[in-house]
């Protein structure tokens, strides 16, 4: 599948599931890898920036027979952020369709 | 690939970010390929969802990149007082050049670092480059004053900027070199000290080091209370002076000024030469194994050790002048 369009929207998955689950790495590209095919090491340089970012906040929780394991939620900002760049996803994804429909 | 392979991959290519940051990401990295394996992956298959360790890495350097730029720019001007940026622990080498600027540099608990202009507000920078920490300074003061020597001794109002470290570690090399203005060291311990004052004089006091060499043109040499392996003094016009020091090669040499030398350690080699001044050494102990041989053209020589015959000499000193007296106790 194309590089561009995975890349362009995979701030928006990452957030549409952490925002209805607060959840770790791994966690998160099971959940992905469920609908698109992607390395999952690129999950972790994008989460760094979201939190740099202030849309996301991590914490640590200890687990059972396991190291503990970083957590991911979505900040107040973050839904914000989430809310806005889904709706431009929505106009722009009408508006490509479209495109093609007139095209061919 | 294995899993000790990414690992060590994808570490060689952060190795810019600081060890927080990096192991942080590491841990993530090996914490991902375990629960894959734990899902009942292979360690292969675990890794291999992963991505390739280059591409990840361009991608976290340039997440990293954006907050390492913002938060520590690399040259800072003066005149301000930024030193958080500086950790004397990872600094091995200090480099000072000045022109109209004196320097003092001395140990301490905590590094600090202060510079005072005297009033022409001279250009200071320093910066640090991997593992060196560099000054450079440059005087407005300098190009307006005509210099000669007379008028520098005598005039006060020829005030240099002042450059004041103090410093708690130990240093590979320190080296200075200050047209006008002296340059006073005390306390600190460094394999190579080169220090060159023209002007000014070079005073220093309890170092510590392997090679030493200090030099002023016009200004006094002043040794106090030191060790080294190897020293070498000189001066032009200035005097030179030591005392208490403790070194197996002792090099010191001026044209006009005398040299003055107290506590002197018996068993080395010094090598004391003035062309117009006069030499006088007061040794501590009587020498065991050293030879000392002193020799003027035109003085006087007075060596109360004269007769003191060494048999088989592990050290040479040697007294020499042209037209002064040698005196040696």
């Amino acid at each position: 599948m194309n590089a561009q369009f995975k890349k362009g929207s995979l701030e928006l998955c990452v957030l549409s599931f952490i925002k209805r689950e607060e959840q770790y790495g791994y966690q998160l590209a099971q959940n992905i890898g469920k609908y698109i095919n992607i390395a999952d090491g690129t999950l972790y340089p994008l989460l760094r920036r979201l939190v740099k970012e202030g849309y996301v906040d991590s914490h640590f929780k200890e687990s059972t027979g396991g190291p503990a394991r970083k957590y991911y939620n979505l900040t107040a900002e973050g839904n914000a952020h989430l809310e806005s760049i889904h709706e431009e996803w929505k106009v722009y994804t009408k508006a490509v369709n479209q495109l093609l429909e007139d095209t061919h | 690939m294995t899993k000790n392979e990414f690992l060590k991959d994808l570490e060689n290519e952060l190795m810019q970010l600081s060890s927080t940051v990096r192991n942080d990401i590491l841990n993530e990295y090996e914490n991902h390929i375990n629960e894959g394996m734990e899902d009942g992956e292979s360690e292969e298959a675990a890794v291999s969802t992963l991505g390739d360790p280059s591409s990840i890495a361009k991608e976290i350097l340039s997440v990293e990149d954006v907050e390492e730029r913002d938060e520590a720019p690399e040259y800072v001007a003066m005149q301000s007082n930024l030193m958080q940026n500086i950790d004397p622990k990872e600094i091995n080498v200090i480099d000072i050049k000045g022109d109209f600027l004196t320097v003092e540099i001395r140990n301490g608990t905590t590094f600090e670092m202060d510079f005072q202009s005297a009033g022409e507000q001279g250009e200071f920078s320093h910066g640090v480059d991997g593992d060196k920490l560099l000054f450079r300074h440059n005087s407005k003061n300098a190009k307006k004053i005509h210099f000669n020597i007379l008028g520098f001794i005598r005039n006060r109002n020829y005030r240099s900027d002042k450059l004041t470290i103090v410093w708690p570690e130990t240093l590979t090399d320190l080296k200075i070199r200050t047209d006008k203005g002296a340059v006073t060291l005390n306390g600190l311990t460094a394999k190579k000290f080169d220090v060159g004052a023209d002007l000014g004089g070079v005073k220093v006091e309890n170092i510590v080091g392997v090679i030493g060499e200090f030099t002023s043109d016009m200004g006094a040499v002043t040794v106090k209370d030191s060790g080294f392996d190897d020293l070498k003094l000189s001066t032009d016009m200035g005097k030179i002076k030591v005392d208490n020091v403790v070194a197996n090669d002792q090099s010191y040499s001026t044209n006009m000024g005398a040299i003055d030398i107290k506590n002197a350690q018996p068993d080395s080699n010094i090598t004391a030469h003035t062309d117009m001044g006069s030499i006088n050494v007061v040794y501590n102990d009587k020498p065991t194994v050293t030879q000392i041989v002193a020799n003027t053209k035109m003085g006087k020589v007075l060596n109360q050790l004269e007769n003191y015959i060494v048999e088989n000499p592990e050290y040479t000193s040697r007294y020499t002048t042209s037209m002064g007296s040698i005196s040696i106790h």
